[in-house]
C-alpha cells in the first residue's frame, strides 16, 4: 500500500492522518497486508465463506410499538444539539 | 475504612461474599467500602479502573442492605461488587471504551449484562481500562493510560480486557466483567493468575458491548477461582431477545460429579511449537499429568491450520470494525471538532479522536472491504474461517476438549511489543482460533514462572459445552491445589 | 437520427408496520422532529437490530403480489457510508441475496394496449433520517424520526419507453401493493419514492445509452415532467453530438428541471459484507406458502371479475378498482344484497362525491352497507322518489343515521294514499282550466303537465304513479 493508497482509504474511512501518519500507516500496511498473503497458501476452492455462524437463526419480534421515554436525552448527547434537532456542517446536495 | 493487614477471609470468593450478605453477617456496605478503600489505596499504581464513583457504589450498597433487611434476600451477586469493562454500557455512568471519541459519554441504557448483574444484587464498582474499543492485547492501547499488571507492575496485564483482569488480581475487585473477541478475557486473566471463560458465541448477549467485531465479540467472566467464575456466568448467561445472535434458552452451568475419569483430552501439536516459553510448557504440562493422573486420556491431535488463525482474525475484526466504529463520527454523541464542512468535520473527529492501533484497523479493514480487494482479503479470510471451524469440528471427533497454552509468554514488559503491531497480534496465536469457530474456551491458572508470574492453560470445547469446560477446570483446579487469593498489594512497584 | 428513451424505475415503499424495522420505536409521520427515536435508531454504542416480523411478512407479500420468486433463507448486509442522516454510518440493507426476484407486473399503458415488465429484485432495508438544509444557511438539521423505517425498494427492468410508460407502470404498481396491503404508498409523506435510470439511444440500437438518474420525484404527476425533460435534455445533448455524463441528477419541482447533484465523494465504493449482528433468517416456505393463500385479491382480478361475473361496464370496474377501500365498500354493499349494477350507480355517483366534497375517506365511512341497501330497497318499493333517495343518501352520509328516519325527518317520503292525493288533484284540475281544456281537445302532453302542478302542489312527495291514475281517472270521467 502506497501512500496515495493510504489516503484514499483514509478518506473513505474519514480520518484526517497526518502526512508522517499516513507514511507509517502505508509501511506498516504494507507489511500487515504481506504476512496476510500467507492466506493464499490455503486451498478454498468451493468452501463457502463462514458469514453467518451455521446455527444460529435469527429472531423475529412482534410488531409492537413501544416508544423510548428518554428520546429528548439522546439528542442532547449531541455536540450539535439544537432544540428538537441535531445540527451538523451544511450538507451539499 | 482502610483495609486491614489481613484480608478477611472473603475477599478470597465473590460466592463466600453473597452468602455472608445472605444471611446478614456481612453488610453490603462494608463490603463496598473494603474495595472502594483498596481501590484507593492500590489503583494509582495500577490503574484497573477509568471511573470510579464512590458515592454511587455506597448508595448502590445501601440499597442492597435495604432490601435485605426488608426481607428479599433473592439475587446469587447480593452485595457483590463487581467490576466492568468499560465496552460495556452502564446506565447514567461513563463509558468510553478507553477513547477519546467517547470522552463523556453517558450511555442511555444499560447492557443487558449489566442489568442482570444489578437484578442478581450485584455492585457495578466501576468502569475498568482496556485497549481502546478492545483492540489489543497489553492494554497500552488505552486512551487514558495502560494498566499495570498486579503481580509485576513493569508488565502488562495482557489485554484487552487488562483492566478488569488487574483489578480482580489486585484485590481490587472480587469478580470482573471482560470481553473476547480473539482473547481479550483469557490472555489477561492467564497473565494476571485468574479463571476467564470466553462463552461459546451467542452464550452472553451483546447487547450494550460496544461492538468492535460482532462476529466474535463474547462478554466473559473474569474470577479468583473456577466458582467464583460459575457464579458470575450464570448471571450474566442465557438468552437475550434484543441480540439477535443470541443462543435460546438458559445457561446452563457445570454438571456436579467427576469430569475428570475417561476424559479424552486433544493435545494439539500445533500449540507446542517454537516460540512456546519453557516454563509453559511445563506448567502445562504439569496439568496433563495431573488430568491423567486423575483417569483422562491424552489424544494428540493436529490442527495445521492454527497459524493461519491470525491473519484470518484479523482481517475478520479489522473489517468488521472498519464498519462498527463507523457511527464515532461526531454527529450524534461525543465531542466534535467543527472543522469546516461535514467531512472535514468527520474526518478531523475521527482523525483526532481514535487512537493510533484503532485506526491502523480502520484502515486495515476499510481496505479489506473495499472494491477490488473484497475477494482477496475479507472473502478469503471468510472461507479459511470455515476450514478452520470444520478442522475444529474433525478435532472433536476424536476428543471432548483440547488443553494447551492460553498464551506463549507469561507477562511482557510494557513497552516491549507496543511499536510492532504483527509481534502483538502474535500474542493471540492461541487464542483467536475459538472465536472464529464460536467456540468456548476457558483459561485457568496452572502455575507461574520462576519470577512469580502467573501462567494459564486453555481449554477449548465444542459449542455449547462452556459447562463442561468450567467443570474440568474445577476438577483440575483442586488438583493444582495453587493459592488462589487475590495480592495483598501489587508488586515490583 | 431518431432517439428513443429507456426507462427504469427504483422505488422506495414504507411498509405499513406500526413500529421500525430493528427498533420498537413507532413508525410514524409527522410529530416534533427526533421524538420517534431510541437507542438502537439513534446507533447508540453498543445496541443491536432485532428483526420485526411484520415487516418481514409484508415484504414477502409485496413479493408475491408481483409475482415473485421468494427465498427461503434470507440474511442481511450492511451499505457503508457517511451522512448524518444515517446514524450507524451503515444502511442495514440486502444486497446480493434479496429476499425477491424475477416477478412481474402488468400495466395499461393506454386503453385496450398492456404492456408486461419484469420486477428485477425486490429487496428489504432501513430508511434513513431526514437532514433538512434551511435556504441561506451555513449547517444542516438532522431528524432521525425516519431512521429506520421499514422499506422495500422494488427495481424494475428498465424497459419502459416512454414518460407516459413509465407513469402507468408506476400507477399500477402502487395500485397492486396498496390493494395488497403493504403500504399506503402515499408520495406526500413519503411512504412511496421514486428514483428513475433514463438513457436514451439512437431508436433500433441495441446497447443502451449512458444511465442518468434522476432522484428526488416527489410526486406521481412530476414522474412525467422530470422524465420528459431529462429526455429532451439528454437527446440535445447527443443531437448536438456531446456525450452524455454518468451522474445522478436532482428533479427540481419549481422549475421542473433536473440538475446535477455534487458527487458524494467515495459514494460508489459502499463495502457491503453481511451484517454480522443478523443472523441468517429461515423465511421458510410454509410461511411463504400461508402469507400466498391470504394474499387479498389484486385489482386487476377484481377488475375483470366486476366486468365478467356482475355485468358492470368497464369505467365502473375501473372506478371501483381504483382504491382498495373503494373495492372493498362496494363487494360489501354487494355482499349486503344489492345489485351490482345498483350498487356501482350509488358509490360511483352520489358516495364518492361527498367524500370528494368533504375530502373525506372511504374507510371512515357513516352509513352502513345494510343502510345503503335499505335505502334502495325504499326507493324500489316506492317509498322514496329517486330524487328523494338521493337527499336522504346525502343526509345519511353525513351523519350516519338510518334511512327511514332521515326520510321522515326530512319529510321526503312518498304519499300514494290516493284518497289525500285525490283532493289535491281535484284542486289542480279546479284551477288549471286551460290545460284540462287543451287535454280534452287532444293534446295528450298536456296530461304532463297537469302531473307536473300536482307534483309541485304536493312538494314532490306525491306518487307519480297514483297521480297519473288519478288524473286519467278523473278527466275521462
Amino acid at each position: 500500500m502506497d501512500v496515495r493508497e493510504a489516503q484514499k482509504i483514509a478518506a473513505l474511512a474519514r480520518l484526517d492522518l497526518a502526512e508522517t501518519e499516513l507514511h507509517r500507516f502505508a509501511t506498516q500496511l504494507t507489511a500487515i497486508l504481506g504476512y496476510f498473503q500467507k492466506l493464499a497458501e490455503v486451498k478454498t476452492d468451493g468452501v463457502p465463506p463462514a458469514s453467518h455462524p451455521r446455527d444460529l437463526r435469527g429472531p423475529l419480534r412482534p410488531d409492537v410499538a413501544e416508544p423510548f421515554a428518554a428520546a429528548p436525552g439522546l439528542v442532547q448527547r449531541s455536540a450539535g444539539a439544537d432544540g428538537d434537532f441535531i445540527r451538523v456542517p451544511r450538507v451539499l446536495e | 475504612m482502610a483495609p486491614t493487614s489481613t484480608p478477611p477471609p472473603w475477599s478470597r470468593s465473590a460466592r463466600a461474599i453473597a452468602a455472608a450478605v445472605r444471611d446478614g453477617s456481612l453488610r453490603a456496605r462494608a463490603v463496598a467500602d473494603y474495595y472502594l478503600a483498596r481501590v484507593e489505596r492500590h489503583d494509582p499504581a495500577v490503574h484497573a479502573f477509568l471511573h470510579v464513583d464512590p458515592a454511587a457504589v455506597r448508595a448502590e450498597a445501601d440499597a442492597v442492605d435495604a432490601r435485605i433487611a426488608s426481607g428479599d434476600k433473592s439475587g446469587a451477586l447480593l452485595g457483590v461488587p463487581v467490576a466492568v469493562k468499560d465496552n460495556l454500557c452502564t446506565l447514567g455512568q461513563p463509558t468510553t471504551c478507553a477513547s477519546k471519541i467517547l470522552a463523556g459519554y453517558v450511555p442511555p441504557y444499560d447492557a443487558t449484562v449489566v442489568a442482570r448483574l444489578r437484578a442478581a444484587g450485584a455492585i457495578v464498582l466501576g468502569k475498568t481500562n482496556l485497549d481502546e474499543f478492545a483492540m489489543g492485547a497489553s492494554t497500552e492501547n488505552s486512551g487514558f493510560g495502560p494498566s499495570r499488571n498486579p503481580h509485576d507492575l513493569k508488565r502488562v496485564p495482557g489485554g484487552s480486557s487488562g483492566g478488569s483482569a488487574a483489578a480482580v488480581a489486585a484485590g481490587l475487585a472480587p469478580l470482573a466483567l471482560g470481553s473476547d473477541t480473539g482473547g481479550s478475557v483469557r490472555q489477561p486473566a492467564a497473565l494476571c493468575g485468574l479463571v476467564g471463560l470466553r462463552p461459546t458465541y451467542g452464550a452472553v448477549s451483546r447487547y450494550g458491548l460496544v461492538a468492535f467485531a460482532s462476529s466474535l465479540d463474547q462478554v466473559g467472566p473474569l474470577a479468583l477461582n473456577v466458582d467464583d467464575c460459575t457464579l458470575l456466568m450464570e448471571v450474566i448467561g442465557g438468552h437475550d431477545e434484543r441480540d439477535s445472535t443470541s443462543r435460546p434458552g438458559p445457561f446452563r452451568g457445570p454438571a456436579a460429579g467427576d469430569a475428570l475419569t475417561g476424559l479424552r483430552i486433544g493435545i494439539p501439536a500445533e500449540y507446542h511449537a517454537d516460540g512456546l516459553d519453557p516454563e509453559v510448557r511445563a506448567a502445562v504440562a504439569r496439568v496433563e499429568q495431573l488430568a491423567v493422573a486423575a483417569g483422562a486420556r491424552l489424544v494428540p491431535v493436529s490442527l495445521p491450520l492454527t497459524q493461519y488463525a491470525i491473519p484470518t482474525y484479523y482481517l475478520v475484526v479489522t473489517s468488521e470494525a472498519s464498519s462498527n466504529l463507523a457511527r464515532l463520527d461526531g454527529v450524534r454523541y461525543g465531542p466534535r471538532r467543527e472543522a469546516g464542512d461535514l467531512n472535514h468535520m468527520y474526518g478531523a473527529t475521527r482523525g483526532s479522536g481514535f487512537g493510533d492501533e484503532v485506526k491502523r484497523r480502520i484502515m486495515l479493514g476499510t481496505y479489506a472491504l473495499s472494491a477490488g480487494y473484497f475477494d482477496a482479503y475479507y472473502k478469503k479470510a471468510l472461507q479459511v474461517r470455515q476450514c478452520i471451524g470444520r478442522e475444529f469440528a474433525q478435532a472433536f471427533g476424536q476428543c471432548d476438549v483440547l488443553l494447551g497454552p492460553t498464551t506463549p509468554t507469561p507477562a511482557f514488559p510494557l513497552g516491549e511489543k507496543s511499536s510492532d503491531p504483527v509481534q502483538m497480534y502474535l500474542c493471540d496465536v492461541f487464542t483467536a482460533p475459538a472465536p472464529l469457530a464460536g467456540l468456548p474456551a476457558l483459561s485457568f491458572p496452572c502455575g507461574s514462572s520462576r519470577g512469580g508470574l502467573p501462567i494459564g492453560a486453555q481449554l477449548q470445547g465444542p459449542t455449547g459445552a462452556d459447562g463442561r469446560l468450567l467443570a474440568i477446570a474445577r476438577a483440575l483446579e483442586q488438583r493444582l491445589a495453587l493459592d488462589l487469593s487475590p495480592l495483598e498489594a501489587p508488586r515490583g512497584a | 437520427m431518431e432517439l428513443e428513451p429507456v426507462i427504469g424505475l427504483e422505488v422506495h415503499c414504507q411498509l405499513a408496520t406500526r413500529s421500525k424495522l430493528f427498533c420498537r420505536c413507532e413508525a410514524g409521520f409527522g410529530g416534533l422532529p427526533n421524538s420517534r427515536i431510541c437507542p438502537v435508531c439513534t446507533a447508540q454504542p453498543g445496541v443491536l437490530p432485532v428483526l420485526n416480523a411484520a415487516a418481514l411478512e409484508l415484504a414477502i407479500k409485496a413479493g408475491l403480489a408481483l409475482s415473485c420468486q421468494v427465498r427461503t433463507e434470507m440474511k442481511f448486509d450492511r451499505k457503508n457510508y457517511f451522512y448524518p442522516d444515517l446514524p450507524k454510518g451503515y444502511q442495514i440493507s440486502q444486497f446480493d441475496e434479496p429476499l425477491c426476484e424475477w416477478g412481474e407486473l402488468s400495466f395499461e399503458v393506454e386503453k385496450g394496449h398492456s404492456k408486461v415488465t419484469k420486477i428485477r429484485r425486490i429487496h428489504m432495508e432501513e430508511d434513513a433520517g431526514k437532514a433538512l438544509h434551511p435556504e441561506g444557511a451555513s449547517s444542516s438539521l438532522v431528524d432521525l424520526n425516519r431512521a429506520g423505517v421499514p422499506l422495500v425498494e422494488i427495481v424494475g427492468q428498465p424497459d419502459l419507453a416512454s414518460p407516459a410508460e413509465a407513469s402507468a407502470y408506476l400507477q399500477a404498481l402502487r395500485r397492486t401493493l396498496r390493494f395488497a396491503g403493504i403500504s399506503d404508498c402515499d408520495m406526500e409523506k413519503g411512504s412511496l419514492r421514486c428514483d428513475a435510470n433514463v438513457s436514451v439511444r439512437p431508436k433500433g440500437q441495441k446497447e443502451f445509452g449512458t444511465k442518468v438518474e434522476v432522484k428526488n420525484i416527489n410526486s406521481f404527476k412530476n414522474v412525467e415532467r422530470a422524465l420528459m425533460f431529462e429526455i429532451a435534455r439528454q437527446s440535445e445533448m447527443v443531437g448536438r453530438g456531446e456525450k452524455v455524463i454518468q451522474e445522478t441528477r436532482s428533479f427540481r419541482d419549481t422549475e421542473g428541471t433536473t440538475v446535477a447533484m455534487r458527487k458524494k465523494e467515495n459514494a460508489d465504493d459502499y463495502r457491503y459484507f453481511p451484517d454480522p449482528d443478523l443472523p441468517l433468517f429461515d423465511v421458510g416456505q410454509a410461511r411463504i406458502d400461508s402469507l400466498r393463500a391470504a394474499l387479498p385479491e389484486n385489482w386487476a382480478s377484481k377488475r375483470a371479475r366486476y366486468q365478467a361475473d356482475w355485468k358492470l361496464p368497464d369505467h365502473d370496474a375501473r372506478v371501483l378498482t381504483e382504491e382498495p377501500a373503494t373495492a372493498r365498500f362496494f363487494e360489501s354493499v354487494v355482499a349486503a344484497g344489492l345489485a351490482p349494477k345498483t350498487a356501482a350507480n350509488w358509490i360511483q355517483g352520489e358516495v364518492l362525491a361527498f367524500l370528494g366534497e368533504t375530502k373525506g375517506d372511504i374507510e371512515q365511512l357513516k352509513t352502513t352497507p345494510a343502510q345503503l341497501r335499505a335505502l334502495v330497497e325504499m326507493e324500489d318499493t316506492e317509498v322514496l322518489s329517486h330524487q328523494a333517495a338521493k337527499k336522504v343518501l346525502r343526509r345519511m352520509l353525513e351523519n350516519g343515521e338510518e334511512p327511514r328516519r332521515v326520510a321522515e325527518a326530512l319529510d321526503l317520503l312518498q304519499i300514494r294514499d290516493s284518497g289525500t292525493l285525490a283532493a289535491t288533484v281535484d284542486a289542480v284540475l279546479a284551477q288549471e282550466t286551460k290545460i284540462v281544456a287543451d287535454f280534452r281537445g287532444g293534446k295528450e302532453t298536456a296530461l304532463n303537465a297537469l302531473l307536473g302542478r300536482v307534483m309541485k302542489a304536493t312538494k314532490g312527495k306525491g306518487d307519480p304513479n297514483v297521480i297519473k291514475e288519478l288524473l286519467v281517472a278523473k278527466l275521462r270521467a
